[in-house]
């Protein structure tokens, strides 16, 4: 059993005739230690899909109209508000794209870790049988914490920010964007997830200070063995860190692979198109080949095909049918029955 | 002689501690930065957020007050002009922004913000004319003049963009200043951004300093390039050297941090460690010294000399050329 199976996922904004489809049918499997990249651009339903693993689209005017979110086999859209405050944070816990935007500004970060701490792990009880995060990734049980501070430092030392005794009495302001965000990660590995969704953790950051927190996930994966859901519009960062990645466009999923067999031979033309409207370093200077038009809005999606008018190889019928997301070889998926064309 | 001479540009900002304290500090935003920009090229300038990049621009313009040095437009100096003189001069230079959402306002049409632009200058005589001519800006930027009584919150990110370069092409600039201008759109769209600037540039021999954080982007955009780091000019060569062969080791971190398409690249990342220092109190010696791997003892108490270290390129390191060992 997967850890993470979405399967066939439909989620409107807003009810009855007013209903923009947000999410359209997107399927999605993250097995326990695996990244998955979910790349696009903006508008094409990636967040609201990642923030729908745990229900954090507030409802309304989330509407979810079809599929299933199932977390070690058990449907998140039918958890009780109960069992979906055990979730959040116990198997799934998120980092965002602003650091300074989701730490609350008045607190110091020792006890903001610490309160997810106290949530899920209070002192004295036993382990949840959860293999304990650790430095050396030795399995075994997780023995009951004894005293939170020690855990707090112990985690800030784990994401890498010096001198964690004197920085758990800082404020969020008092740090800069690259040590907000590694604070951030702290905060949701305190909990010991599974799955850490990691929604544009870089974008808001500078390309030194992005690699620094890159090295950091790669490493902690590796350490902590816990699977990664990272959402980017950043294709090097999917050729850095992903095992698998789904390329999503207006609310679908047109390509699903693995992430090198991707970028090395793109098979959609929507991703081949994005691939080779980036530029590259020592790439050359030839003119770059710009996709034309604009992204669809919701509410506002061509028929048929989604990407067929700004497709350079889409035919009429592309505009009739909604092709269907197939598996064309092993472990490649597409949605575009026309992938052989040059 | 050159479109634009930078000399010994200072911008300083006056730091505050409380109401009725002194200034007794002050951020070197820019530093002591010299350059120029010949008539049809585009110089991009790279560095981080915090770096001095968009006050550099925006001093050029006298969109801020430089503290100290010169600016030459044509040889003429604009940081000693009053007002007239340099609203007169301002046809010849114009700005691209980041924000294309901020940068427009939102209750007016596109006509308005294209046509005050040469309403200001007085290029139009006739309504007939300045309509047409107004078409034309449009139609030269990939827009649909049809759409000119539309108002901005009607376009995509992409296209109002293309209205803010509209309207700096309204008054046939020499210089265009873009500050980030593909940095807040998609990546399909940027593509379009890009090409667009790069046609406008070969049909009217506009020059641009360009000014960005993603090297690829600037990269591909410009002749020659310019590094900045804590206020000063760190590495500049042309764009192709900078990349290839890059002398300073703050440029060859830069460079091996931006995250590669290509799953078969051999780059190794080199990670600096540490963030950019405060540029109320950059370090002693060279500003680059506590993050860079190089770094030797005479790199803690001398400020290095941005020297030549081969032709058309200078960088302002002790060891520049130096590599630097990855740690595998």
């Amino acid at each position: 059993m997967p850890l993470l199976e979405i399967k066939n996922l439909k989620m409107d904004f807003g009810s009855g005739t007013d209903a923009l489809r947000a999410v359209d049918g997107v399927s999605l499997t993250i097995g326990a230690g695996e990244t998955v990249c979910l790349v696009g651009e903006s508008g094409c339903g990636k967040s609201v899909t990642a923030l729908s693993i745990a229900r954090l689209v507030p409802a309304p005017p989330a509407n979810y109209v079809g599929g299933e979110i199932l977390l070690n086999g058990r449907d998140v859209l039918k958890m009780s508000n109960g069992e979906l405050r055990q979730i959040r944070g116990g198997v799934v816990s998120y980092v965002f794209q602003e650091p300074g935007a989701s730490l609350n500004p008045v607190f110091r970060i020792g006890n903001q870790i610490k309160e997810s701490l106290k949530l899920h792990r209070p002192i004295g009880t036993p382990a949840s049988g959860t293999a304990r995060i650790n430095e050396t990734n030795t399995p075994g049980q997780r023995p009951a914490l004894q005293n939170y501070n020690d855990e707090v430092i112990r985690l800030l030392k784990l994401v890498g920010i010096p001198a964690p005794e004197s920085r758990i009495k800082n404020y969020p302001f008092e740090m800069s964007g690259g040590m907000q965000q590694r604070v951030m990660i702290a905060m949701a590995l305190a909990s010991e997830p599974k799955l850490l969704v990691a929604d544009e953790p870089t974008t808001a950051l500078d390309v030194t200070i992005q690699a620094q927190i890159l090295e950091l996930l790669h490493d902690l994966k590796q350490r902590l063995g816990m699977a990664i859901l990272l959402i980017t519009h950043n294709l090097g960062i999917v050729g850095d860190m992903a095992d698998r990645v789904a390329v999503m466009y207006a609310g679908q999923i047109v390509e699903l692979s693995p992430a090198k067999e991707l970028l090395r031979r793109p098979l959609h033309p929507y991703t081949k198109a994005l691939i080779n409207s980036v530029p590259k370093l020592a790439g050359g200077a030839d003119r770059l080949s710009a996709i034309p038009g604009n992204v669809p809005r919701i509410g506002n999606f061509p028929p048929g095909c989604r990407f067929a008018p700004r497709c350079p190889i889409a035919r009429p019928e592309c505009s009739e049918k909604i092709p269907e997301l197939v598996e064309v070889e092993a472990g490649r998926w597409v949605r575009c029955p026309f992938w052989k064309t040059p | 002689m050159s479109l634009l001479e930078v000399k010994n540009l200072k911008v300083h900002f006056p730091v505050k501690h409380g109401m009725f304290s002194r200034v007794r500090e002050f951020v070197k935003a820019v530093d002591d930065v010299s350059f120029a920009i010949e008539p049809g090229e585009t110089l991009g300038l790279v560095g981080e957020s915090g770096c001095g990049k968009t006050t550099l621009g925006r001093a050029i313009v006298r969109l801020v007050e430089p503290t100290a040095g010169s600016v030459l437009l044509s040889g003429e100096d604009i940081t000693q002009m009053n007002s007239s003189e340099l609203r007169a001069r301002r046809r010849k230079f114009q700005m691209i922004f980041q924000d294309p959402y901020g940068s427009l306002n939102p209750r007016m049409t596109v006509e308005q913000i294209v046509g005050e632009a040469l309403d200001i200058h007085k290029l139009t005589g006739s309504k007939p004319a300045r309509h047409k001519r107004i078409a034309e800006l449009l139609a030269a930027v990939g827009l649909d003049p049809v759409h000119a009584q539309r108002y901005p919150h009607e376009f995509s990110g992409g296209q109002r963009q293309r209205i803010g370069i509209a309207r700096a092409l309204a008054v046939e600039p020499e210089l265009i200043i873009c500050d980030e201008p593909v940095s807040a759109l998609d990546v399909s769209v940027q593509a379009q951004i890009i090409n667009l600037l790069r046609d406008l540039q070969q049909q009217h021999g506009i020059a641009y300093l360009f000014i960005a954080h993603d090297l690829a982007v600037v990269e591909h955009i410009s002749h020659r390039v310019m590094v900045m780091y804590l206020g000063k000019i760190v590495e500049t060569a042309d764009a192709k050297t900078l990349i290839r062969e890059p002398q300073h080791p703050y440029t060859q971190a830069l460079i091996s941090a931006v995250p590669e398409v290509d799953p078969e690249s051999k780059r190794r990342r080199i990670v600096l460690p540490g963030d950019v220092p405060s540029p109320i109190h950059p370090p002693p010696g060279c500003p680059f010294h506590p993050r860079c791997p190089i770094a030797e003892e005479r790199c803690k108490t001398e400020v290095p000399a941005f020297r030549e270290v081969a032709k058309n390129h200078r960088a302002a390191c002790h060891l520049a050329g130096k590599k630097i060992d990855v740690k595998l």
